[in-house]
């Protein structure tokens, strides 16, 4: 798949989400189609945890989340909200993917898995104010890989990493930088 | 005139048009019998000669027979939270992975027409399979390294799909209860009494009331042809149907005679939709319906193939005499008396170990005494109580019609089935014990199952972590 055919729906997804009604220059970098995808993906999960999981468990005391959420008619955690989310990408064969990983990963298949997600995941941990890009081939196939801080944005997200059982870190604090989002977009077909 | 020299090749033509023509037959107006590959798993061969249901067309591509695949089982993986979906591994990051494993297609797994390698499952590669993403596992969880890897899906713990019933949070939360609940009955079924509740105004019908004079006219002249029956046998028949069916739920909800026969239907036995059962009782037990044609006694017709047959069952069936499987062959549709369909109606075909030695069991005991109102409603467990459970969500207590539903894993038995009346680990140890789930639960399980020594370590541990 060319960048040319990629940079399609990306188009309606960046002219919804970030720049709408403005027009749009044509040759839209990775890096850009990447970053405006972030945003969407980190603003609609920071909507879920405050507004949803937060306010539901937290405040208001009505709702459950919970890893179990199906089985116990509870709230998703965010975290699977956002795995969920990035699987139905999967699905459609977007032209991208994205995936939440973590140095700390509760669940061990999302720790990095590939030397750039290692490498990424130690620098933005020791600066958040910066962006992690790079490109990388995994199974022959060349991508763009774009890594984010993901960072705690609520008590909810501190609580539970320092509390779970699985956790192996337990000194987070509010602001730290717990991961990262990844995204990709490959190069070529 | 000469005479024609018969050569060796002239045999060769017409040996090979006759085998043609035998092929051609077989695949064209036949059975396809000779095209088989090997026999089918036990889940698909009730439709093993529809070979289109899996193949879709002829040489279809491993995306054709996944989307067949998942046409069928995909609700049922996603309604059990799938542990292992496509989905998950479309992700470039697990691209080497399934370099080992294509975790993407079922046949990866579950190849067909290979009886000599498939398992439990219709599982057909090795039963270490876990290994190739989780070698590491013994890292993250030190009490995992003295398990061979053969033994994750084989010990109780894990399920690849289905983990539904399996999970930590679950089993800690049940950890400790008692073998056997002194208050140990099942929950009794809400849908009449939800129906009488929400249609107040309807008035239930009386022995007098039933519309099918006519209908008993046609039936004695269609079916008694040639056969000199006498008016007190007809009398009789027609006095036996309508009094079960006035004690019958139907007659209750006002269900009468033409709501499912129909007077101008001249063949028996005069049902609407063509005698197609399944479509009559539908119109207004749909859900059941849905759910009959998803196991195997219901799953022929689901393909629109002819029903199922005891002849043509592989396993523990009593073969003497042909029945075919539909709504009528549990449930009599005039009495309707769900006590039979819970326990006569499955021996009546069923005649495997564990089926024959259910008269022998204290879940019988409890059914008879139950039956003599020695004991409270939902007491006893019948066949029925296990394999079409009755489950609750809500305020609603439904019975689950696919009876192959909770069989896939067993596992899935525990919250709806055996939990009513017994502890979590009693139950598991009991579903894992093949020797004892053949006595049909007669005995204590034997079982070494080490989940619950894990789920001490587990509930240690979070207690620790707690109190940090």
């Amino acid at each position: 798949m060319t960048i040319g055919k990629l940079i399609k729906p990306t188009l309606v997804l960046a002219a919804s989400s970030l720049i709408s009604g403005a027009a749009i220059a044509s040759g839209i970098t990775p890096q850009k189609m990447a970053d405006a995808i972030f945003s969407v993906i980190e603003s609609d999960r920071t909507v879920y945890t405050r507004n949803v999981v937060d306010r539901l468990q937290n405040k208001e005391e009505v709702l459950d989340a919970s890893e179990h959420w199906k089985e116990e008619s509870a709230l998703p955690l965010p975290a699977q909200m956002l795995r969920m989310g990035s699987e139905r990408v999967n699905e459609k064969d977007s032209g991208f993917t994205y995936s939440l990983l973590s140095l700390w990963a509760i669940n061990k298949q999302n720790k990095p898995k590939t030397p750039l997600e290692e490498k990424a995941l130690k620098i933005i941990g020791k600066d958040p104010s910066k962006n992690f890009y790079g490109e990388e081939t995994l199974a022959g196939k060349k991508y763009f890989t774009a890594v984010y801080p993901d960072v705690a944005v609520s008590e909810a997200c501190v609580k539970c990493h320092n509390k779970h059982i699985d956790s192996p870190r337990t000194d987070f604090k509010l602001n730290d930088v717990m991961g990262g989002i990844a995204i990709r977009i490959p190069l070529e077909d | 005139m000469d005479k024609i020299k018969i050569k060796f090749w002239h045999y060769g033509i017409v040996v090979t048009l006759l085998i043609s023509a035998i092929l051609g037959y077989n695949l064209f107006k036949g059975d396809k019998s000779l095209f088989l590959a090997g026999d089918a798993s036990h889940g698909h061969y009730q439709i093993e000669l529809e070979c289109n249901s899996c193949h879709v067309e002829s040489f279809s591509n491993d995306d054709l027979m996944q989307q067949a695949c998942e046409g069928c089982h995909a609700k049922e993986l996603d309604a059990a939270n799938d542990k292992h979906p496509k989905k998950k591994f479309l992700d470039p990051r697990n691209a080497e992975l399934l370099q080992q494993l294509d975790a993407r297609y079922c046949v990866t797994c579950h190849t067909e027409h290979k009886p000599e390698i498939t398992r439990k499952y219709g599982v057909t590669i090795a039963p270490d399979f876990c290994f190739h993403c989780h070698e590491d596992i013994a890292k993250d969880r030190p009490s995992h390294a003295p398990f061979e890897f053969d033994s994750c899906a084989s010990s109780g713990c894990h399920n690849y799909h289905d983990n539904s019933m399996l999970y930590e949070d679950f089993l800690i939360r049940h950890a400790g209860e008692e073998a056997t609940f002194e208050q140990a009955t099942l929950p009794p079924r809400t849908a009449l009494i939800r129906w009488l509740k929400k249609n107040k105004k309807v008035k239930p019908l009386s022995s007098q009331q039933h519309d099918g004079q006519k209908l008993f006219t046609t039936n004695t002249q269609s079916d008694n042809k040639g056969k000199r029956n006498s008016a007190t046998n007809k009398d009789s028949q027609v006095n036996s149907i309508v009094s079960q069916w006035a004690d019958s739920p139907h007659a209750t909800t006002a269900v009468n005679c033409s709501q499912c026969h129909d007077d101008n239907n001249q063949s028996s036995p005069h049902l609407k939709f063509n005698n197609n059962q399944l479509e009559v009782c539908s119109s207004c037990h749909e859900r059941q319906a849905n759910q009959f044609v998803l196991g195997k006694h219901g799953m022929r017709q689901g393909l629109g193939l002819p029903l199922m047959s005891t002849a043509d069952a592989r396993q523990g069936i009593d073969t003497t005499q042909d029945k075919l499987l539909t709504c009528s062959s549990c449930h009599n549709p005039h009495s309707l008396d769900v006590s039979i369909a819970a326990v006569e109606s499955c021996l009546g075909c069923h005649q495997d170990e564990h089926s024959k030695n259910y008269k022998s069991s204290i879940h019988f005991t409890l059914w008879q005494q139950e039956q003599n109102e020695e004991l409270e409603e939902g007491s006893g467990v019948t066949c029925a109580s296990c394999h079409l459970p009755r489950i609750k969500k809500g305020k609603r207590v439904r019975v689950m019609h696919n009876q192959n539903h909770n069989l896939r894993p067993n596992s899935k038995m525990l919250k709806t089935v055996c939990m009513n009346c017994h502890g979590v680990e009693f139950s598991l140890d009991a579903l894992a014990d093949e020797a004892l789930i053949e006595k049909n639960f007669s005995g204590q399980p034997d079982s070494d199952l080490q989940t619950f020594k894990l789920i001490e370590q587990r509930i240690k541990k979070r207690q620790q972590r707690r109190n940090q």
